[in-house]
């Protein structure tokens, strides 16, 4: 029996051994100095690129499976600056969730794509979840201090820290905005010819009794040859209905605001009713799709493509309008689709086009917390440069000499078509084209001049841009609020999903106002709790 | 009565009541296998018929840009390929030790394992959450392996209680003889009890493959090899850039003009038809069970 036990006894302890060392350790030390993070305390300036890195970087515009061997950009990248990308895909409908485990448990690639939520910034940052930027970032980077200035982080964030750092750099969305102050993009397409046909000429602000009688005229005389009954008036889902019939009447809609002198919640304001009622009235008579409250967001596309709806509510830049005319030529392949399709934004009662100034950035960039100082230092000097013109060309119309070429001012694209007449898209040729597309700038501010997108469309968005502007009522942004953080407001998700909740209060029987008014009392405790706390902080800054 | 009914059958007379049997239950076998269907026609034609056909039976022009469009570079073979040896790793050794640990545990041999029975309850209600799971699995050193998604899903508790109830059920006069005449515990178990267990193995055989073949959160959260994601991930991917309009979608982009919903139903039709060809072969032994039990009744 002795060495039974003694066996046992020292298994037991194996066990308990294996168990202890599982548990210890594990994390990655920082390696090089040891000096304050973000600082660029450096002993000996060193000779730029000579020492050559690997970085592992994550973002959501990284396809799995693709083939990056052979990919000619990125290897530029690699050689410019001597480094080697290992690119990670995240799964881009969870994306937030897989990023945040990744900081919590400490195990943040090298850089990687970050929703810029301001609360879990805040969070990561005070925890030292994240890695802080070197004070000097400005200074030693042109381009990315332009980045910074023109999204506006750079100086809201380090106003708001306490040691005044910034610990993400933004995707800028326009470094020359084709407006003052940048606005949606978000417009509505709606059948030209058909509107020809039916006698309505639609200018570039319309108003929603002006977008009803174009929606009644498409049903009853059916000028598309759907069938009667069969063409649909306006194809949209409830967020796209929220953007066009409520928000003529009251853009903060969807959050809280500060409304004459005091914050308040969106949909409690009064224009949101006004704007009910249109939606309701439009549903009742049949202008909508009959299920218009289940559609995907690709749905109402779909619908408008295929000729089956006379009027969508879309995104309106450069390459999306492209991608509309496309699909749409391909449906149709004997109309020319920049004349059947035109573009029109909302007006309200006053005839101006209600909205709210956007944040010019979308999405950012975070670090590892224990990335060496000398690495950091050298995914920013990649980052400065794709933020330059040079960059931005290579990124967006491929390699001169390769993919385009100059004729004087014209730029000529030189990439193959396939036999449907279809050009090779850049991210055939270049996998990792999406990455560095999306890496500092998205892409909006290109595709306004970008040659290969038709100049029909790049005119669609630029000249509806200029006639919301031009008679426009624009709310400025409020980064206080945005960036506010108390644990009332932090709740305001409980509240539901606005355009999903006002759809349901469109689809009740009886009277809006009363269904409307009962909706915001089931929801006064914490509308109340949170206005209080925003009231509270706020008004006297 | 039911020798009277056998011969007018055979006669080739068959009464009223089994026509209106075999009419109604023949529709409910077309209602439910319609979606099947329909899902199938969806991914095989083009927007446009989808949108003017509300009811579909055949299809005017096969489409197949949905298929072309999931299959464009390597993106689905990548996803089999890692999703094959998910299963070809992951189903072995899940039966492996939930047999393991049913039989052993269908048996009053041992003390404590009652206890250890209490403690597997337990973990189907609680769980220690996800960032202690993905610290332990980091601090294992596999983060970013496959094996991570291979063995923190060792054993399904539920699978584990269904296998050890069915082992309990199985006479232990049956072990007991078996020791009479000289075999141990090993060779009762894969000599004996085994090949009396085959429905059982074979249903806990079938729901462990497709919880593997199904398998996408755990790879999402520690696989960061784009070689080696499986394939629900790659399909999810692919049908959320179709529906979504997100900014960064924008740029993802297709050649051709994409019909979501033909895209969604051609993913469906991919991902279901290994799964629908493996199932008859085993639907036998879910029938011999189902018999088994009757009999013993």
């Amino acid at each position: 029996m002795k060495p039974k036990k003694i066996i046992s006894v020292l298994l037991l302890m194996l066990v308990a051994a294996v168990i202890v060392s599982a548990c210890s350790g594990g994390a990655t030390r920082p390696s090089g100095s040891n000096e304050t993070p973000g600082t660029t305390e450096n002993n000996a300036e060193t000779p730029k690129f000579d020492k050559k890195y690997r970085i592992t970087t994550a973002a959501i515009e990284i396809n799995e499976g693709a083939d990056f061997e052979s990919d000619k950009m990125l290897k530029y990248f690699n050689e410019k600056f001597n480094v080697e990308h290992e690119l990670i895909p995240i799964a881009r409908n969870q994306r937030k969730e897989v990023v945040n485990l990744w900081v919590s448990a400490g195990d943040l690639p090298d850089m990687c794509w970050f929703d810029m939520v301001y609360v879990d910034y805040k969070n990561f940052s005070e925890q030292g979840l994240i890695k802080a930027l070197p004070d000097d970032l400005e200074e030693r980077f042109p381009n990315l201090a332009k980045v910074l200035e023109k999204s506006g982080v750079g100086k809201e964030f380090r106003s708001r820290d306490p040691e005044g750092k910034l610990y993400a750099i933004p995707k800028v969305i326009y470094f020359d905005a084709p407006t003052e102050k940048v606005i949606a993009h978000t417009s509505v397409y709606y059948r030209k010819d058909w509107a020809d046909k039916v006698g309505i000429k639609m200018d570039k602000l319309a108003s929603t009794e002006e977008v009803a009688q174009l929606a009644r005229a498409f049903i009853q005389q059916d000028p598309g040859g759907n069938g009667p009954g069969k063409t649909i008036g306006i194809a949209a889902d409830n967020t796209r209905l929220t953007q066009m019939l409520v928000e003529p009447f009251n853009p903060c809609v969807t959050d809280f605001f500060r409304y004459e002198g005091k914050y308040i919640w969106g949909p409690a304001a009064p224009g949101t009713l006004d704007g009910l009622k249109v939606w309701q009235n439009f549903y009742r008579e049949g202008l909508l799709h009959p299920d218009f409250y289940v559609m995907k967001k690709n749905d109402p596309v779909d619908l408008f493509v295929s000729g089956k709806a006379g009027i969508l509510m879309h995104d309106g830049d450069g390459k999306v309008i492209q991608a509309v005319l496309h699909d749409f030529k391909a449906q149709h392949p004997d109309l020319d689709a920049t004349e059947a399709i035109g573009m029109f934004a909302m007006k309200g009662p006053d005839g101006k086009h209600h909205v709210m100034e956007s944040v010019n950035y979308w999405c950012g960039v975070i670090f590892n917390p224990n990335i060496e100082d000398d690495k950091l230092d050298r995914i920013l000097h990649i980052m400065d440069y794709v933020a330059t013109e040079e960059a931005q060309n290579i990124i967006r119309l491929g390699f001169e000499g390769i993919d385009w070429k100059r004729e004087g001012d014209t730029i000529v694209s030189l990439r193959p078509k396939d036999e449907s007449g279809n050009m090779i898209l850049l991210k055939e040729t270049y996998p990792s084209q999406p990455y560095w597309g999306f890496l500092v700038l998205t892409g909006d501010d290109f595709s306004l001049r970008d040659p290969n997108i038709p100049k029909a469309a790049r005119d669609m968005a630029i000249e509806t841009f200029k006639a919301k502007e031009k008679d426009g009522n624009i709310v400025p942004l409020d980064f206080d609020l945005r960036f506010f953080s108390g644990p009332n407001y932090n709740k305001k998700g409980t509240l539901g999903v606005v355009y999903d909740e006002l759809a349901g209060l469109v689809l009740k029987e009886g009277d809006i106002e009363t269904t409307w008014k009962e909706w915001l009392e089931s929801k006064a405790d914490i509308i109340n709790a949170i206005t209080e706390e925003l009231n509270g902080a706020l008004l006297n800054k | 009565m039911h020798k009277r009914k056998k011969k007018r059958i055979l006669h080739g007379r068959i009464d009223a009541f089994s026509v209106f049997i075999y009419i109604t239950l023949g529709l409910w076998g077309l209602i439910i296998l319609y979606p099947f269907y329909n899902a199938i026609l969806i991914s095989m034609v083009s927007q446009y018929e989808y949108l003017n056909t509300p009811f579909m039976l055949f299809p005017k022009n096969i489409d197949l840009t949905a298929y072309n469009v999931l299959l464009q570079g390597n993106r689905l073979l990548v996803g089999y390929r890692t999703t094959l040896i998910i299963l070809l790793l992951g189903v072995p050794l899940n039966m492996f030790l939930t047999i393991g640990m049913a039989y052993p545990l269908s048996r009053n041999r041992f003390p404590g394992q009652k206890m250890i029975f209490y403690f597997v309850v337990f973990s189907m209600l609680f769980s220690g959450g996800l960032i202690p799971l993905y610290l332990v699995v980091r601090n294992l050193g596999l983060t970013n392996n496959i094996l991570a998604i291979i063995l923190i899903t060792g054993i399904n508790t539920f699978y584990l209680i269904l296998m050890k109830n069915y082992f309990s059920s199985i006479p232990v006069s049956l072990e007991e003889s078996a020791k009479i005449d000289g075999a141990n515990d090993l060779y009762i178990l894969f000599v004996i009890m085994l090949p009396l267990a085959k429905p059982i193995l074979a249903t806990v055989l079938l729901f462990y493959t497709v919880d593997r073949w199904n398998e996408w959160f755990y790879p999402m959260i520690f696989l960061r090899n784009r070689n080696m994601i499986p394939l629900q991930m790659i399909l999810r991917n692919i049908v959320f850039e179709t529906t979504s309009n997100e900014i960064a979608d924008a740029a993802v982009g297709y050649r051709v003009q994409v019909f979501s919903d033909g895209i969604k139903m051609a993913a469906i039709t991919l991902t279901m038809t290994p799964i629908m060809i493996v199932y008859p072969f085993v639907q036998k032994y879910f029938m011999k069970g189902i018999m088994l039990g009757s009999v013993k009744g």
